[in-house]
């Protein structure tokens, strides 16, 4: 029985994660043959006043504040005493916003070379599928990868995490976040779970426009929309067919139209490859109503959700280090000079190898 | 958890569905006003993970959709199936049957592959049939230059397949408009093909290339003056594979 | 004959050579109860699938509560149209004073051929394609320039879809 350890460093958006994760492989022949134990998962995020959105620089520097103290932390919960006994440090390479992964990777490039430790580049969204299928299960389910971020619907195969539906501008967590904004929706602890809380409040749906083009989906026209809705109630004006509509109402409208959206593209994906599973991953995956919603679509194709808590779903460390660990262990390396992080990285660019 | 609509109890059974998407199901159907005839019945079922008053819209909305593009083809003289009826608000779209084999099923036949599955890229073994390929190449041409007056119509189909091509007599008739939309952008267009390339490479793959020849053959025989820049920007979409590079 | 959806009994008649086209129009004008009949200017259909697609329109629609004329029988003179006027596809497909093909459609049972003075023919294509008038049909359906009129098919395509197709915005 052979025992790997990896530490991972994720900070592509507002959320600085470190985690230490361990493998034990007990059947090195077999895809699964090893089991998985997470050490620690610290993650601490920056969060901007209401109406504020996060700036790159500001998060940057907020990363560099504090990803010494996390780091001694996930080591600590870890109850590592000696780092140099790390077999990698896995650091998300992309993609993300350009300053913060930029202060994360320098780190990683940092405590390598202090620990003669080496460097693992992983794809972020990769990261979030890998340690969604561990924590969950789901052994080959159709991915719904949705965060501030990115927006897209995954299949594995042959090797790749093949792109079959995305966004054609901007993504799912983003259109929240910037609605949360006109309505100065506080931050904390995430723009789209207070969106979340006051949806479920909602009464009246107000019709938003719906624009899923074939397996692809388009939302800056429907956040145009729900934003000029927002400013009308903010500035006391919204009646919608002789009903005054509530902050709670145009929340709980965006979200059944956006979730919508998002199901109907999931279920074309499923079709198309004949998957009965369907995994959502990344922070907008924390919401309840989209799950249940998947949850329906699934059940009514004989099918299953999987999803993971906010431990997971949100960006964090533990994620990398997992995904990370598993190249590493395929051997893969991600020498000095090419450590550099890329804002536009995408999922099918990896060779998933530690696959069949 | 399929049952056929209620409107179809008199029409149909369930038995006769004859296929099942993730959006639509198709039923084979008595014609509603010509009782001796068949018809094909399209049906949009609800979806109950959406809000009742957003899946009424949606499958009203995306019925009238099909069928306005349905009917802007056939009098463009693409070869389509031709309406019979709407029922926008029950998500119902009855239209002419279509007999015949889909162009995939023909190709399979004509490749002399009755099983019917995709056969491995490698196996170079299976050659094109001895002696007469003409009857292949002719009717990929004849596809290739019916999805070139689709484009030429402005239509772009969202899902060209072999699947999605029938044959009736010979002739090529374009079906299943449910992903189609009305577009004068060539990258749309492009798209298009690039989808309907990839469907025959992975459905054909021994002579995909010889077969996306013939299609492009009769397509760019069609298509007039928009061809280069339709073609341009196929090239583009085979270099990106499928759309922009992610944004963080 | 009934559709197989619908318990309506569906009688439709071809008349030719009809003497009292202007009487039936009075008739009709004035409300007399006896007149429960769609009667159209036969030169303005197609064919049977034609007029039988504006029929089963006008069913459809009544057993759904949602017909936009008074009755059953206006309904189907509005379903054979392709717009939402309804005056103007009263007066276009149905009959003058100087009709003299006309067909009439009975829904839901009960004598009406006597009310036509005029020869029964068989209702059938060949019977309908003798006296369609196809300049009339272009007109009445405001077919665009490229449905060639020479290309039956085409317009009889042209002219159900548009009816088919009516009032949905």
């Amino acid at each position: 029985m052979t025992t790997y350890l990896s530490l991972g460093l994720e900070g592509s958006a507002n959320k600085l994660g470190v985690g230490v994760i361990k493998h034990t492989v007990t059947d090195a022949n077999a895809e699964n043959g090893f089991s998985t134990d997470i050490l620690s998962n610290i993650r601490d995020t920056y969060i901007t006043p209401p109406g504020e959105g996060f700036l790159p620089r500001d998060t940057a520097r907020h990363h560099r504040n504090w990803v010494v103290r996390i780091i001694k932390r996930a080591l600590d919960e870890a109850k590592i005493s000696d780092p140099t006994k790390l077999h990698c440090i896995s650091f998300t390479q992309g993609p993300g916003m350009g300053a913060p992964l930029q202060s994360v990777v320098i780190a990683a490039r940092t405590i390598a070379q202090m620990w003669g430790v080496p460097l693992v580049g992983v794809n972020h969204c990769v990261g979030h599928i890998e340690m969604g299928r561990t924590i969950t299960g789901a052994t080959n389910p159709v991915v719904l990868y949705v965060s501030g971020g990115n927006t897209q619907v995954i299949a594995y195969s042959k090797q790749r995490y093949r792109i079959f539906g995305e966004t054609l501008d901007i993504a799912v967590g983003n259109c929240l976040d910037r609605f949360a904004r006109v309505l100065k929706i506080p931050n904390a602890p995430s723009p789209g779970y207070n969106i979340e809380q006051l949806a479920k409040k909602g009464k009246k749906y107000v019709p938003l426009p719906y624009t899923v083009k074939g397996m692809d989906l388009s939302m800056s026209g429907v956040l145009q929309f729900v934003e000029s809705l927002a400013k009308r109630f903010q500035a006391g004006d919204l009646v919608v067919d002789g009903h005054q509509v509530t902050a709670e109402d145009l929340c709980f409208s965006l979200q059944e139209t956006l979730f919508a959206m998002l199901v109907e593209i999931t279920e074309r994906a499923m079709a198309h490859v004949n998957s009965q599973q369907v995994l959502i991953v990344g922070g907008v995956g924390c919401n309840e109503r989209l799950q249940e919603m998947m949850g329906i679509m699934a059940r009514d194709r004989n099918g299953s959700v999987y999803a993971t808590d906010e431990r997971f779903c949100i960006d964090n460390g533990i994620m990398i280090a997992h995904a990370g660990l598993l190249a590493w262990r395929q051997g893969f390396e991600t020498k000095m000079e090419k450590t550099q992080c890329t804002q536009r990285f995408r999922t099918d660019e990896v060779l998933v190898d530690w696959r069949v | 958890m399929i049952t056929l609509p209620e409107q179809l109890e008199k029409l149909s059974k369930q038995e006769n569905l004859i296929a099942q998407g993730a959006e639509s199901l198709v039923y084979s159907a008595q014609h509603p006003y010509l009782p001796q005839q068949e018809c094909i019945v399209k049906y949009r079922p609800k979806k109950p993970y959406r809000l009742p008053e957003l899946d009424a819209q949606l499958s009203k909305h995306r019925t009238l959709a099909e069928a306005r593009v349905l009917q802007k083809l056939a009098l463009g003289d693409v070869e389509v199936p031709h309406l019979v009826f709407i029922d926008a608000k029950n998500g119902l779209i009855y239209m002419e049957k279509i007999e015949g084999l889909s162009v995939k099923q023909w190709i399979w036949n004509e490749e002399g592959d009755t099983e019917g599955g995709a056969q491995e890229a490698g196996d170079k073994s299976r050659s094109l049939p001895d002696g007469d390929v003409s009857s292949l190449k002719d009717t990929l041409v004849l596809v290739g230059q019916e999805i070139g007056k689709l484009h030429k119509s402005d239509i772009v189909h969202g899902d060209l397949t072999t699947s999605n091509v029938m044959l009736r007599d010979g002739k090529p008739v374009i079906i299943d408009f449910g992903l189609a939309s009305v577009s004068t952008l060539a990258e749309d267009k492009a798209v298009d093909l690039y989808v309907m390339e990839r469907a025959v490479l992975s459905t054909h793959p021994v002579h995909s290339q010889q077969y996306c020849d013939w299609l492009f053959e009769g397509y760019l025989a069609v298509v007039g003056k928009s061809q280069k820049e339709v073609m341009r920007k196929l090239e583009d979409v085979r270099q990106r594979g499928r759309k922009r590079s992610m944004l963080g | 004959m009934k559709f197989p959806q619908f318990d309506q009994e569906i009688a439709i008649s071809y008349f030719s050579d009809v003497k009292n086209a202007g009487q039936i129009r009075n008739e009709l004008l004035s409300g007399n109860p006896d007149y429960q009949v769609a009667f159209i200017n036969a030169n303005t259909l197609l064919s049977s699938k034609h007029l039988l697609a504006a029929v089963y329109r006008a069913v459809s629609d009544q057993e759904a509560g949602s017909m936009k004329t008074k009755n059953v029988h206006s309904e189907v003179l509005f379903c054979l149209g392709g717009n939402n006027n309804i005056m103007d596809s009263l007066r276009r497909f149905g009959i003058q004073d100087d009709t003299t093909n006309i067909v009439a459609v009975k829904i839901g049972g009960g004598e009406y051929t006597k009310l036509v003075e005029g020869t029964e023919e068989p209702f059938t294509d060949e019977q309908i394609a003798k006296n369609t008038d196809i300049k009339l049909v272009k007109k009445v359906y405001k077919l665009p320039g490229t449905v060639s009129l020479d290309d039956r098919a085409q317009v009889e395509t042209a002219a159900i879809g548009a009816l088919l197709l009516r009032g949905f915005s």
